[in-house]
């Protein structure tokens, strides 16, 4: 199988674009990976290093990931050997941006786990995402569990929506909606003495 | 479960601050069983807003609500805001005036309503809530949001803020994050600082109560703006009862807030804001606060600890640190005293804690 599609209850949400290549594709950061192998699950421990039997197959890397997010989680077959499991997908918005940090608000798309917030280092984010790192972007932190030939690795990665522009129409319609809202209010206070 | 006893009798005045460590909500009992409620926060064990919740408990009908404030927009203000606005038919809502302008309601529209590709989630709240009304106001400094003779005393609730300047601030800044062709639809960003927020003072005839919301103080903004103001400094009485500003941080704090605007060693009350590595208020705001109080609480005072799966916050502490859930450890501090008395009897529920 050298493609992946998943399903989603709920599409309108999801990232535009999602970008090219596997989900197993780890992004390329300065003398870091995020690529983790610290779940063994009882199962024989494979350590995943930069050239593993965790990389991306060449098939999977030219396929484009179209949907990440699965209705039901579950062993999904993503190659040959290769089963993942989704371990969470956060959607995250950025509210401030300090040093080399960012700092996040996580709800969870799945609807399961309580929203939480964090400081990431912006040395995970993907090179093609940086020009998008501002407060207020979206972004999706995606964990997996992988297991492929008996052992059992994490990964995740960490992509920004690319968001489509206002359309003529949409702006039209936020003021019409805004006028809306305006007559909503009736009552004029009193001043007090 | 939190037990919150019954309601209080027609000639006792109540204050009740809840908050679940990123959140805060306020419900007011200004005699007669008539209610005032300010700003929403779920509490996270109910999933649902927990002043709603608790008036559901203590056996108070929600049309007995009169007014619900909006002090503003963020995200730990409004948390069930529309919830509330839809229960409670018979109060008016009461929203900051700096949106009383239609560049500010397109702002609201635009990151929070039907059109919004992307949801801000305070935004959205707000846009619901003022859709849900039957009847919204503006307020801002000198507005009366509720005024009625209870036993037998004129009292009233006014706004202290936003001030005029305020106002043109807000409106300022958010012209700049108008939906404008080409550019991409993102989140509202937060604005600060913020100086929109509505501050309140609630006059009992002999003595008053300030709630302080979420002002900050920035250059002759914000609270200074307040306490120049000759009207709110003579015409309203001083509070014997604070619920501290922007959780206590040293922004939303002015010196003479504790002289011009509280009585000697006022009772304080105050909700936590824990959102990853900021966390207030910090021991020197702690410190100051105790300092300016006869006692001081806080509703919540937990570390919070993430209850992830260990492996999955092992994996994200990989990428991120400081990962802390944004709801958790709810409490709720309770003031209540007849009218025209001098002392607050306090009660503390849940997680709420008196500061030291």
């Amino acid at each position: 199988m050298s493609s992946v599609e998943y399903m989603s209850s709920d599409s309108s949400a999801l990232p535009s674009r999602v970008g090219t290549g596997s989900l197993f594709e780890v992004p390329k950061h300065r003398n870091r990976r995020v690529s983790i192998s610290d779940y063994t699950g009882g199962l024989d421990y494979d350590e995943v290093g930069g050239d593993s039997d965790f990389d991306v197959p060449a098939a999977a890397a030219r396929a484009a990931v179209q949907m990440v997010v699965p209705a039901v989680t579950k062993m999904v077959p993503l190659d040959v050997g290769t089963l993942a499991t989704v371990s969470a997908i956060w959607e995250g918005v950025v509210v401030s941006i300090k040093d080399n940090e960012m700092h996040v608000r996580l709800t969870d798309r799945q609807g399961i786990l309580p929203a939480h917030s964090a400081d990431v280092s912006l040395d995970f984010v993907h090179d093609q995402d940086v020009e998008l790192v501002k407060p207020g972007a979206v972004f999706y932190w995606t964990l997996y569990r992988a297991q492929r030939r008996g052992a059992i690795s994490a990964t995740q990665e960490i992509r920004f929506r690319r968001l489509p522009n206002w359309t003529k129409a949409q702006i039209k319609k936020v003021y019409e909606d805004a006028d809306e809202l305006a007559s909503k209010f009736k009552t004029r206070n009193k001043i007090a003495d | 479960m939190i037990n919150y006893g019954a309601a209080p009798p027609a000639d006792e005045v109540e204050l009740i601050v809840f908050g679940p460590g990123y959140g805060e909500s306020i419900a007011v009992h200004v005699g007669d069983n008539n209610w005032l409620l300010v700003d929403s926060c779920f509490d996270a064990a109910k999933k649902r807003p927990a002043s709603l919740d608790y008036l559901e408990r203590i056996g108070v009908s929600f049309d007995r609500v009169k007014v619900i404030v909006a002090t503003h927009w963020h995200d730990d203000h409004v948390k069930g805001l529309a919830e509330i606005v839809k229960c409670c038919t018979s109060a008016t809502l009461q929203v900051s005036s700096v949106f009383n302008d239609r560049e500010a309601l397109a702002f609201l529209s635009a990151y929070g309503g039907a059109t919004a590709a992307v949801h801000t989630r305070g935004a959205k709240e707000l846009h619901e809530a003022i859709r849900s009304s039957n009847d919204a106001a503006y307020a801002s400094q000198r507005t009366i949001l509720w005024e009625d003779t209870i036993q037998g005393r004129k009292m009233r609730a006014v706004a202290f803020s936003p001030t005029p300047q305020a106002v043109v601030q807000f409106i300022a800044r958010v012209s700049s994050f108008l939906p404008d062709n080409p550019d991409p639809i993102n989140h509202a960003p937060e604005l600060k600082p913020n100086l929109e927020t509505v501050v309140i003072s609630i006059d009992l005839g002999s003595d008053g109560i300030l709630l302080g919301s979420d002002l900050e103080n920035h250059d002759e903004h914000g609270w200074s703006a307040v306490i120049g103001n000759e009207w709110c400094l003579t015409k309203n009485q001083k509070a014997s009862a604070y619920k501290v500003s922007h959780h206590g941080s040293a922004t939303g704090d002015h010196p003479r807030i504790w002289g011009d605007l509280l009585l000697m060693d006022p009772m304080s009350v105050l909700t936590p804001f824990m959102n990853g590595s900021v966390k207030l208020p910090k021991d020197t705001d702690r410190s100051r606060i105790v300092a300016n109080s006869a006692q001081a609480y806080i509703s919540s005072n937990g570390t919070m600890k993430s209850k992830l799966n260990p492996s999955l916050l092992k994996q994200m502490g990989q990428v991120g640190s400081n990962i802390v859930p944004l709801e958790g450890g709810f409490g709720a501090v309770r003031f209540r005293k007849k009218l025209g008395a001098q002392k607050w009897n306090v009660e503390l529920f849940g997680q709420a804690q008196e500061m030291k």
